[in-house]
């Protein structure tokens, strides 16, 4: 039997980096490790950071290198176990008794069960990434589900029995740590803090990313997306910013704004908070310029 | 049954940061076991990234971890008591007790203070010389 592409991609730390790179997703060390261990130990892979710095993303890098299909979970205040696990076809389940008779039916066929990201993934484990997405904005009892269902990955429906996975999925959490999620979650995946890159790692990921960007240009957003980041913004710039920054300053240039004028100009794609903007505007010439030089 | 030398240093570093108020579990030190030995592993460098995975300190508290881990395996006792006095990160009194460091690996009976879980589920771990 040919190796999967899972164990191709797990073969060690160096080739997951290698692969991430070649999906233009350049890690450090850390993360690809932590990927590594992930899928070698059968873990579920959390991911906290600031807003950003790529989480999501390695998420879904992750499922083409893996030849998986992404099913995302958005987490969000109040979600709870129907919109994460499965729910029944109420209406489909009505209208198939009318039209039956007398006939007996099976109301508890597969026609009428929706499945939702969790019980998707558990039908196709080795097709199938599961991102539960910026799962600090849920509460504590949906946590306490999820708990559930990391542990042996598995779903009782109380009508079918139990639905295990044949073979651990691979699952990715990612948090923005606007609170602490529970410890025994935090205990049960393999961890990953994502920092912001520094200036020469985030140069490449510009140049990786944009569009036709020269590379001085890539250098100087990266320096000037780090000092404002170093600024109390309510909502510092994100990667995805900054090469939005880049692509939109070359564009400006091109078309004959001379250098400084083109960041400054762009501005508007890196920053997005109204407040943030006051703030920076009386500095940025300065950030610019240094960058710049 | 005991665990070999190497396995009970690793075993010892967990136990630290239990002690130190981490917050870390038997089974997380299991998994830091399972990870280093399937990291190799090559280098020292492994044996942190094993252990920021698996033992999962909080990210407040990594300078912390970073003056712990070199002192738990470096002897590093400067580094130890920088990290003491984070004022973020106060290390916490009513633990259990802060073991005492450093402590070299010669003298860290094997198997000594390992839990029966930890005792248990590194029995395939290989003995390994780590520095």
């Amino acid at each position: 039997m040919s190796p999967s592409a899972r164990e191709i991609a797990a073969a060690s730390p160096e080739v997951l980096l290698a692969r991430l790179r070649e999906e233009r997703y350049l890690a450090d060390d850390g993360l690809a490790t932590a990927i590594f261990l992930a899928i070698r130990l059968g873990k579920p892979l959390l991911l906290e950071g600031a807003p950003g710095v790529g989480k999501t993303e390695a998420a879904k890098v992750l499922a083409n290198i893996l030849r998986c299909d992404l099913v995302r979970l958005q987490c969000y205040e109040g979600i709870d176990a129907a919109h994460a696990l499965y729910e029944w076809n109420y209406q489909r389940q009505l209208l198939a008794i009318r039209q039956s008779g007398d006939r007996e039916i099976d109301i508890y066929d597969d026609r009428f069960l929706i499945a939702r990201p969790l019980l998707q993934v558990l039908q196709a484990p080795d097709a199938r990434l599961l991102l539960i997405d910026e799962i600090d904005r849920s509460d504590h009892e949906f946590e306490a589900l999820l708990l559930e269902f990391l542990s042996d990955f598995q779903i009782t429906i109380p009508e079918r029995g139990t639905i295990a996975a044949k073979v651990r999925p691979i699952v990715v959490l990612t948090s923005n740590r606007t609170r602490e999620l529970a410890e025994a979650l935090r205990r049960r995946c393999v961890y990953n803090w994502i920092d912001y890159p520094d200036a020469a790692r985030e140069a490449e990921i510009i140049m990786a990313r944009a569009g036709d960007v020269a590379e001085a240009t890539a250098a100087a957003i990266a320096k000037a997306v780090r000092q404002i980041r170093a600024k109390p913004l309510a909502k510092p710039p994100g990667i995805s910013e900054a090469i939005e920054w880049a692509n939109a300053a070359t564009v400006l240039e091109k078309g004959g704004s001379p250098w400084p004028e083109a960041f400054r100009r762009a501005i508007g794609v890196l920053v997005k908070d109204e407040e943030d903007m006051q703030y920076l505007l009386p500095q940025l010439s300065r950030i610019v310029e240094e960058a710049l030089a | 049954m005991t665990l070999p030398v190497a396995a009970a240093h690793l075993a010892g570093f967990a136990r630290l940061l239990r002690s130190t108020g981490f917050g870390n579990v038997p089974e997380q030190t299991v998994t830091f076991l399972d990870a280093v030995r399937l990291l190799g592993p090559r280098s020292m460098t492994d044996i942190r990234e094993a252990a920021l995975a698996t033992l999962a300190p909080q990210p407040d508290r990594h300078r912390e971890f970073e003056a712990l881990f070199r002192a738990w395996f470096w002897g590093d006792a400067v580094a130890a008591a920088d990290g003491k006095d984070d004022e973020e990160t106060q290390v916490k009194e009513d633990g259990g007790g802060r073991e005492e460091l450093p402590v070299p690996e010669e003298s860290f009976p094997a198997g000594e203070m390992a839990s029966s879980t930890e005792t248990l589920a590194a029995g395939s771990f290989r003995t390994k010389t780590l520095t």
